[in-house]
């Protein structure tokens, strides 16, 4: 039982973490490291992304279509794997942040109630 | 979903990249976040060493990593391989044990063959090494209707079985195969 909330839990991470970088690749191709970093400031150090685990889920996302990678030199002249948004991906994010906004809505609802209902 | 990627996912084994290539550009993508982490704790005063081991221990396990990436990619290629190696070694099982059996009846085979040879080879030497008066003893066994019990089997010489028998001394000299071949006085019998 505690095993298999442990596991909704982590599902739910994990589409949180999907949803982030999804949104962080809209504004145009990245590797990992930038991505890692703009959740971390975006958030203003709030969400601080667990580096090692940043990576299965690219690749993860990538085997389902949502982002594709081409290799090319970073700012340091490194060779680096830069991940972008797909259409899939794109729809994904649509669908994502809706769900999302609704989860947000209902937890909000039920911490600050409307006057008129008690 | 681009139609390479469908390609992809639906026939792996048409990407045509080794596994060690593969390997090589995970290993190369996780070895780039650490460099970069580096940098960046160099940037912030600390010493090499010590901003690796940090990049390194705020990364985690680089070798689980490492293997958790190359199992994702590499998944369906993964399971193509072991539904190969499960089908050849049915194959191989199968053909092993085709040919256990086929030594097996080959080898019955050639015991039948060589005691139904040494039987024929006996038999004709006999036939023709044995002199007439011996194979008049010949037993000839005879059941009559009129006997009632055990001795209703009686061992006797018939003679006009005897007299056929003399007149066709080279029936046993024949080749076995030959031996529908020999003139038998059926009514004579």
């Amino acid at each position: 039982m505690a095993k298999k909330k442990a596991q909704k839990r982590t599902e739910l991470l994990q589409g949180t973490l999907d949803m982030l970088i999804l949104k962080t690749l809209t504004n145009g191709k990245a590797h990992g490291y930038t991505i890692a970093r703009h959740i971390q400031r975006a958030s203003s150090d709030v969400l601080v992304v667990e580096e090692g685990s940043l990576y299965p889920a690219l690749h993860r996302m990538e085997r389902r279509g949502m982002i594709e990678h081409e290799w090319g030199l970073s700012d340091s002249n490194r060779r680096a794997k830069f991940y972008r948004l797909t259409p899939t991906g794109r729809k994904q994010l649509t669908a994502e942040t809706k769900r999302w906004d609704h989860f947000v809505n209902a937890i909000s609802n039920i911490l600050n109630p409307p006057a008129t209902e008690v | 979903m681009s139609i390479r990627h469908a390609a992809g996912e639906l026939l792996p084994w048409s990407n045509l990249r080794s596994v060690a290539d593969i390997d090589a550009d995970i290993r190369d993508e996780l070895e780039f976040h650490l460099a970069m982490c580096t940098e960046e704790n160099v940037r912030a005063g600390m010493s090499a060493d010590e901003a690796r081991r940090d990049a390194e221990s705020r990364f985690g396990d680089f070798e689980a990593r490492r293997r958790e990436c190359q199992k994702i990619v590499l998944g369906p290629r993964l399971l193509m391989q072991r539904l190969q190696l499960a089908l050849l070694a049915l194959l191989a099982t199968i053909v092993i044990y085709q040919a256990v059996v086929l030594t097996q009846m080959r080898a019955q085979s050639s015991d039948r063959i060589e005691t139904l040879t040494r039987t024929i080879q006996q038999l004709q030497q006999s036939a023709s090494h044995e002199s007439v008066e011996s194979r008049h003893t010949m037993p000839y066994m005879h059941w009559s209707p009129d006997f009632v019990g055990p001795e209703s089997i009686q061992v006797m010489p018939d003679a006009e079985v005897l007299a056929h028998w003399n007149n066709n001394q080279d029936a046993l000299a024949t080749p076995w195969c030959d031996w529908q071949d020999v003139a038998i006085d059926a009514e004579g019998l």
